[in-house]
């Protein structure tokens, strides 16, 4: 351990536990000290100990802009910006278990979300774990400008926590959102192998909103339940996949009137207009997402290659198997 | 744990380098010219009479020497609070707090001036724009400019604390729109002097450039600090990171090059205002305290007529920039003196979600408003005293900062060349002249004749607020020191750390 002055500090494994050799699945949390940060720290810790990952929480300070200068000159107030930013670290180091390990780094960057997407390069992190926009907004998650960025930009999953989220249930099951527009292969081949590794429940789920169904709302919901089950069945026998078709008059009402397990995760895949490996987050996700009461992880783009290596089971047998849906993209 | 910590690799500098252009136009946006002008043209024409650009080439003098005391400060120690900081190191920690509050001081008056200044000029454009001139006869309504003013420094305080930042593109354009229409303007007068059109059309004599020819010290040295004030805002390319730029030798050659183009500026420009209006005290004349304290304001239609509003549009732009970057500046010493324990803690506060000074940047504009409306209220020339007692500020901690500096450095003296003049010379005439002024400024306006003529029972108004506010300084600073004497019994490293260059 040698932490540097600019380290606040970290969590240091207990022996022998999994997560320390240099192929750990690293999540990476954006954190700035505001109380949505606490519930991605929160959502990034419950996560962890699912998949076995360790955390990397960072906060990146923004540099001033030359462009800009204080007059009458007042110096460099980034050491203060420091030391207050190790103080928020710790406040996040804190609500970390302890059996989870993780690290808290300051960075500095011109700008939040560029800084957040070099260190995940910096880090090899497999996920971004995010909070809700700071501010008073009656949606359960309003995107801010950083994530935002992140949403068009990531080339790993990014999990959006949503506001309010206590963090006190593991996590159990996932539920997969697949449309119905071709596309959907990528979440099923993600969420395919997550459940290989990790055991935990896997529901199928459809959002069909009955104002954009043109014809009969009963053969169209027929028709969905009918491919989620096609595609439950190509995950496989060994694991039990339920399907859900969701309804409402509205998107809204779909997502609201679903019964969501508490202890949950939802994973999407990205818009078509995604770039290779990249997520680029649809309209219908973005409109989930304002309403959705449990966290959601937005998947990127697969790559073209369908080969992409997919063997992962270095931590075969624990209880949260390493390596979910998301961490596959850590494997390059 | 087998892969470090890593440092800190990216600090952004790819994205945000500053070239020798950029320095300049950094250096030309924190001099506002067309603000700083309309403001200290008339105040220092009165008191210098038609030597101002005799004055504007002097006052130069006293700002460049201090200004060299502050690169090596700012070369030796980077951190916040640049005054504060440097001062309490060189002094300890009392004459520190007080450089400190100069430095407050003079920004809290700068961002009433500043804000001052845009009202002026706001309702000033919208009766150009409008062809309605009782528009501009608003700004003379005290109830209401009081709270137009209070509309801007609420909006330039929201900015701040949200910690957005004009971009590179939006200086650019800022800077070189002020240059255009000063320059345009100048032409026009020279063309209307030409023309005999000029409301003085005075010819422009070698007399004008000649400092001794000035009637008394007291008006050179009221001169003096008026065109510190003017100049100030240009040291900043100094204090531009040599990292930033990625060269040690830009910000040298961008303050000469800062510098060159401000006094050419500022020469045609207070050249061509002396000789189209004169200096009778009627009408346009700059002798006329009716015009004084906001020169364009009046100048700008006889000039330019119908574009007249492109020389509003211009201070306005340039003062409300300032306005902004001039809000951040008290808003961090606040908080580097909060965070030494220098004030409460309170004023250390930064927001997680802005990574802002929060508590800082309301407070500095919670005082400047209660200050202008204050002056407002008291004063009949606020515009004219505000600038006339920053100058003296200015003087002040300016003169503080560059005796810190030759104290700070005081091993150093003897050992080379540039080091003695750097460290020594330089510093201590330029702090020397600086504080001089101050005091027979200080001196002169108890005069309740001085400058405007503001007065509180026969007593100067200038000098009221320049006393007044470093006796105010001194309750506070005991006020703190009974509070928390942690940072008064503070025992700083007073000399520069032997391994400095």
């Amino acid at each position: 351990m040698t932490a540097r002055d600019n380290e606040p500090g970290a969590k240091v494994p207990s022996p022998g536990a999994a997560g320390t050799t240099s192929s750990t699945v690293r999540y990476l949390v954006g954190y700035g000290g505001d109380k949505r940060s606490r519930e991605a720290v929160k959502l990034a810790a419950v996560m962890a100990r699912a998949f076995n990952a360790q955390l990397e929480i960072v906060c990146v300070l923004r540099a001033d802009d030359p462009y800009q200068q204080v007059y009458p000159p007042v110096g460099d107030i980034s050491p203060m910006l420091r030391e207050q930013a190790s103080g928020w670290l710790r406040k996040g180091l804190e609500l970390v278990p302890d059996d989870v390990p993780a690290r808290t780094h300051i960075r500095t960057s011109p700008s939040i979300a560029g800084g957040l997407l070099d260190a995940v390069t910096e880090f090899g992190a497999g996920l971004i774990v995010v909070g809700a926009a700071s501010g008073k907004y009656t949606a359960k998650f309003s995107v801010g400008p950083v994530t935002d960025t992140l949403l068009h930009r990531a080339t790993v999953p990014v999990a959006l926590t949503p506001r309010g989220y206590k963090g006190t249930e593991p996590i159990t099951r996932m539920y997969a959102g697949v449309g119905l527009r071709p596309g959907a292969q990528r979440v099923i081949d993600v969420a395919k192998r997550a459940v290989k590794r990790t055991g935990l429940d896997l529901v199928l789920v459809s959002f069909l909103p009955l104002d954009q169904i043109h014809g009969e709302p009963e053969q169209a919901i027929d028709a969905a339940r009918e491919k989620l089950q096609e595609n439950a069945a190509e995950i496989g026998v060994d694991h039990p996949v339920s399907v859900t078709v969701a309804e409402g008059k509205n998107l809204r009402e779909t997502v609201t009137s679903m019964d969501w397990d508490t202890g949950s995760v939802l994973f999407v895949g990205s818009s078509r207009l995604a770039g290779d490996r990249q997520i680029f987050l649809g309209s219908t996700a973005a409109r989930i997402v304002r309403h959705l009461p449990v966290p959601m992880i937005v998947l990127p783009r697969g790559a073209n290659d369908p080969s992409a290596p997919t063997a992962d089971d270095r931590h075969e047998g624990g209880r949260g198997m390493g390596g979910a849906g998301p961490d596959e993209e850590e494997v390059r | 744990m087998s892969e470090m910590t890593s440092s800190d690799t990216s600090k952004g500098l790819s994205s945000g380098s500053v070239g020798l252009l950029g320095a300049v136009v950094i250096g030309m946006s924190c001099i506002a010219p067309a603000y700083t002008l309309s403001g200290a043209l008339g105040p220092t024409a009165a008191a210098v009479g038609t030597h101002l650009p005799a004055i504007f080439l002097v006052g130069f003098i006293p700002m460049l020497l201090v200004a060299v005391g502050y690169r090596q400060l700012n070369r030796a120690m980077p951190d916040s609070g640049t005054t504060f900081t440097w001062t309490s190191k060189a002094f300890g920690p009392w004459v520190g707090w007080m450089g400190g509050w100069g430095l407050l001081a003079a920004t809290i008056l700068v961002l009433s001036n500043l804000a001052g200044i845009a009202v002026d000029f706001f309702y000033l454009m919208l009766s150009q724009l409008t062809g309605n001139d009782s528009l501009a006869d608003l700004a003379r309504n005290v109830p209401v400019n009081i709270l137009t003013c209070l509309v801007f420094m609420a909006g330039a305080c929201w900015i701040s604390y949200r910690g957005m930042e004009a971009t590179k593109k939006v200086q650019y354009v800022l800077v070189a729109f002020q240059i255009i229409v000063l320059l345009w303007f100048a032409i026009s007068a020279y063309i209307h002097v030409a023309n005999g059109t000029a409301f003085g059309g005075l010819q422009i004599e070698a007399e004008w450039f000649n400092p001794f020819g000035v009637p008394s010290f007291s008006a050179f040295a009221a001169g003096v600090s008026l065109s510190v004030f003017i100049y100030w805002g240009w040291d900043v390319v100094l204090t531009i990171n040599e990292e930033t730029t990625g060269s040690s030798t830009t910000p040298g050659k961008a303050a000469l090059a800062t510098i060159f183009s401000i006094v050419v500026l500022y020469m045609v420009i207070g050249l061509a205002v002396l000789s189209f209006a004169g200096l009778s005290d009627q009408g346009i004349g700059l002798n006329n305290a009716e015009i004084q304290e906001n020169v364009f304001a009046a100048l700008a239609g006889p000039v330019m007529g119908p574009l007249a509003i492109l020389l509003s549009l211009a201070v306005l732009s340039s003062s409300a920039a300032s306005l902004q970057s001039t809000f951040v500046s008290p808003a961090r010493t606040l908080l580097a003196m909060g965070y030494y324990g220098a004030l409460p803690k309170s004023f250390a506060r930064i927001n997680p979600r802005f990574q802002s000074p929060g508590f800082a940047t309301v407070a500095a504009a919670v005082i400047s408003s209660l200050f202008y409306t204050f002056m407002r209220i008291v004063s009949e020339d606020v515009l004219w005293d505000t600038i006339t007692a920053l100058g003296m500020m200015v003087c002040f901690y300016y003169g503080v900062t560059a005796l810190a500096c030759v104290w700070y450095f005081r091993r150093s003296w003897f050992r080379s060349t540039k080091s003695f003049f750097t460290n020594l010379v330089a510093p201590l005439l330029g702090g020397v002249l600086l504080l001089v002024f101050f005091v027979q400024t200080s001196v002169d306006s108890m005069d309740p004749d001085y400058g405007s003529g503001s007065q509180i029972g026969g007593v100067g108004l200038v000098f009221i607020l320049g006393a007044g506010i470093l006796v105010l300084g001194l309750v506070v600073m005991f006020t703190q020191y009974l509070r928390n004497r942690s940072f008064f019994r503070q025992r700083f490293e007073t000399t520069e750390l032997p391994v400095v260059e």
